[in-house]
């Protein structure tokens, strides 16, 4: 990355415009002797305002990807670019601004604090970001607008998923990553909550990358990659995005 | 208040009985400590007290068949603020009514009054009367511990 600052300029350029990419990407776990590779080379983009799905099996390196385009993790070698800006120049620092300002993570897990209402938890975002929606605001936008004084231990599931939702994208974050945000839910809470995604990713113009290994899903993206044993086996743009509530699996 | 500020505080709540458990085993704690501190302070300077008001010798030698003059050369070594010298023998103590001769160490007194360094603390009694060879003073446990009181006579 060049600089913290050229990672805090918000880009005004208009749509299909890459967000994210990275090239040639690889990553190895070193298990003791022996190396475990999880991407072999992976050529990624993500464009501004689209939904995107990554689809693949368990171990495909899904959540590695994530994890680095997040700036969770480093890759082993290759580059990954935020805009113009090139994330794996970037020290701790770095990637900590990248991912405070410009990343809303949702995992399988919510991840909620349970001491915190709905509204607090989503509050913990917005007291420290800049310009940032109000937390009645973001769980109004997840539809849950009613449910602002509730504990997590009072919430469904896919409430809570929404909470989550909520909190990722309070900040007004450029790039959403949902890591199986439906793994935990059954099949009418998981719709629910891909309607959320899919809610924000319209009307915010987010752009957002949903992992999954459910291929039904796919269904709502405008773009689909596949990954397989750490490479992108395909990549296909889907014609017309179906409505999550559209699907069935 | 800032979320984190509130959660903070609901935790604390929530916690409050382990909190107040942990905060009395501390507090019982450092009282203890202060106290024991306070103890130990209070007795060395009580030994200290003792020590000075008895003037109790820091060092202690003992020589065979020494002339008194031995203690003036002592005297000039410096750092030797003060000398004082004593005859001590191991000698047996025909007590009557004891089964069993005891041993015990005689140690000489001035011809008046108190030792230059390691005055006596009398518990009852008096010191030997000036000129008198026939009057000793006795530690206080071996006293007790054979019911000698002042006045005794022993032939």
């Amino acid at each position: 990355m060049q600089s913290a600052t050229a990672l805090d300029s918000r880009s005004s350029s208009g749509e299909h415009q890459v967000v994210l990419a990275c090239e040639d990407l690889h990553k190895v776990y070193r298990m003791g002797e022996v190396d475990v590779p999880a991407l072999d080379g992976v050529d990624f983009a993500l464009y501004s305002g689209e939904l995107l799905v990554l689809l693949g099996v368990s171990g495909s390196g899904k959540s590695t990807l994530l994890n680095i385009l997040g700036g969770l993790d480093v890759p082993s070698s290759g580059r990954v670019f935020f805009r113009s800006a090139e994330l794996t120049d970037a020290d701790e620092d770095g990637l900590t601004a990248y991912r405070r300002h410009h990343v809303g993570f949702v995992f399988q897990f919510y991840n909620l604090i349970p001491s915190l209402t709905a509204r607090e938890n989503v509050a913990l975002v917005t007291d420290i970001a800049d310009d940032p929606l109000e937390p009645e605001e973001a769980l109004d936008l997840v539809g849950l607008g009613d449910r602002l004084d509730h504990f997590p231990a009072q919430l469904s599931g896919g409430e809570q998923q929404r909470v989550a939702i909520a909190r990722a994208i309070a900040k007004r974050p450029t790039i959403l990553l949902c890591d199986e945000p439906t793994g935990a839910l059954d099949f009418k809470t998981g719709i629910l909550v891909l309607d959320v995604i899919e809610r924000v990713n319209l009307e915010l113009g987010t752009a957002t990358a949903v992992i999954t290994h459910n291929a039904p899903i796919a269904e709502i993206a405008d773009r689909v990659v596949t990954l397989a044993d750490g490479l992108v086996q395909s990549e296909r743009a889907v014609g017309r995005r179906r409505k999550a509530s559209e699907l069935s699996w | 208040m800032r979320a984190l500020d509130r959660k903070l505080v609901r935790e604390l709540m929530r916690l409050k009985g382990q909190i107040v458990t942990i905060a009395l085993v501390i507090a019982s704690g450092i009282t203890s400590f202060i106290a024991l501190r306070g103890a130990y302070a209070s007795l060395e300077a009580a030994r200290t007290a003792y020590y000075d008001r008895f003037r109790f010798a820091h060092v202690f030698v003992h020589v065979e068949r020494a002339p008194e003059a031995v203690a003036r050369r002592i005297e000039r070594i410096p750092g030797v603020e003060l000398v004082d010298t004593r005859i001590s023998e191991e000698v047996t103590l025909p007590i009557e009514g004891m089964g069993r001769t005891p041993y015990g160490r005689l140690l000489s007194l001035p011809r008046s009054g108190q030792p230059v360094t390691n005055a006596l603390s009398l518990r009852s009694g008096r010191l030997p009367e000036p000129g008198r060879d026939d009057e000793v003073v006795l530690l206080e446990p071996f006293a007790r511990a054979h019911g000698l009181e002042p006045g005794h006579h022993e032939r």
